[in-house]
């Protein structure tokens, strides 16, 4: 079980919304997440940008030319900031003391 | 703050069942997988020996070719691990059907013919497959909306 901890970088409601998907799945393309959480293509790239450089995210580009897509993945450090952020939230609701966490981006 | 709290976890749940509503399978899929079927099991009719060996491995890489065409078109791969429960029973369930129609026809082709066993089994995967990605849309629409037992 994952430490309840408030991960400022996971809050931000879009990417919270990417981590979800990206936790219950083995990898997502762009287009799936763009299209599932109503964004241009700048904004998610720069949502997902901050989750790769943060080491939560891992970009896998597959094949070439017109054919090429953008996938991704949740590193297994991604998956434990997700899981410690959700155990924050439900820590929030059941009433229990939690951690504020190190501060990092905001949205 | 509570509230915000509960509104980002319902949040969560629905963007993660989302996954699970929002990848319909292309309409290609399973009579492309019970054509699949057909040829695999009808192979056998042929009666050569290393159609034996043969026909397992082609089988195996078709299914993973099926499976990859259908994450690219899809756009996202799943997993079973991060499913709801009431989901994976409907997996376990589809499994469990696709042993059933498997183990028929090679009881079938055993006794009668690789050919017929072959088309019985390809038709049945095909419907059992419609039948599954019903059961298991609705699954998600009631998990969904907060129905689910």
């Amino acid at each position: 079980m994952s430490d309840a901890r408030l991960d400022p970088l996971v809050h931000a409601p879009r990417r919270l919304a990417a981590m979800a998907i990206l936790a219950s799945s083995q990898s997502v393309e762009f287009t799936f997440l763009r299209d599932h959480l109503q964004v241009s293509d700048s904004v998610l790239s720069k949502h997902m940008k901050l989750l790769q450089e943060a080491g939560y995210v891992k970009v896998v580009k597959r094949g070439r030319g017109r054919g090429a897509s953008t996938w991704y993945r949740v590193t297994s450090a991604g998956r434990e900031a997700f899981d410690a952020h959700v155990a924050y939230l439900q820590s929030l609701v059941a009433g229990a003391p939690v951690s504020l966490g190190e501060p990092g981006a905001g949205d | 703050m509570e509230t915000d709290a509960i509104d980002e976890i319902e949040a969560v749940r629905r963007h993660q069942l989302d996954v699970h509503r929002s990848a319909p399978l292309p309409a290609w899929a399973w009579p492309s997988f019970g054509i699949g079927v057909f040829v695999f099991l009808s192979s056998y009719a042929l009666g050569e020996a290393w159609i034996s060996i043969a026909a397992p491995i082609a089988y195996s890489l078709f299914v993973g070719v099926w499976a990859g065409s259908i994450v690219r078109h899809t756009g996202v791969q799943g997993r079973l691990r991060g499913t709801p429960r009431p989901l994976q029973a409907e997996i376990v369930r589809a499994w469990a059907g696709c042993a059933l129609i498997i183990g028929g026809a090679v009881a079938l082709g055993l006794l009668v013919s690789w050919v017929l066993a072959g088309a019985l089994a390809g038709i049945a995967v095909v419907a059992g497959g419609r039948v599954y990605e019903r059961r298991y849309a609705d699954r998600a629409d009631a998990l969904a909306a907060g129905q689910a037992r």
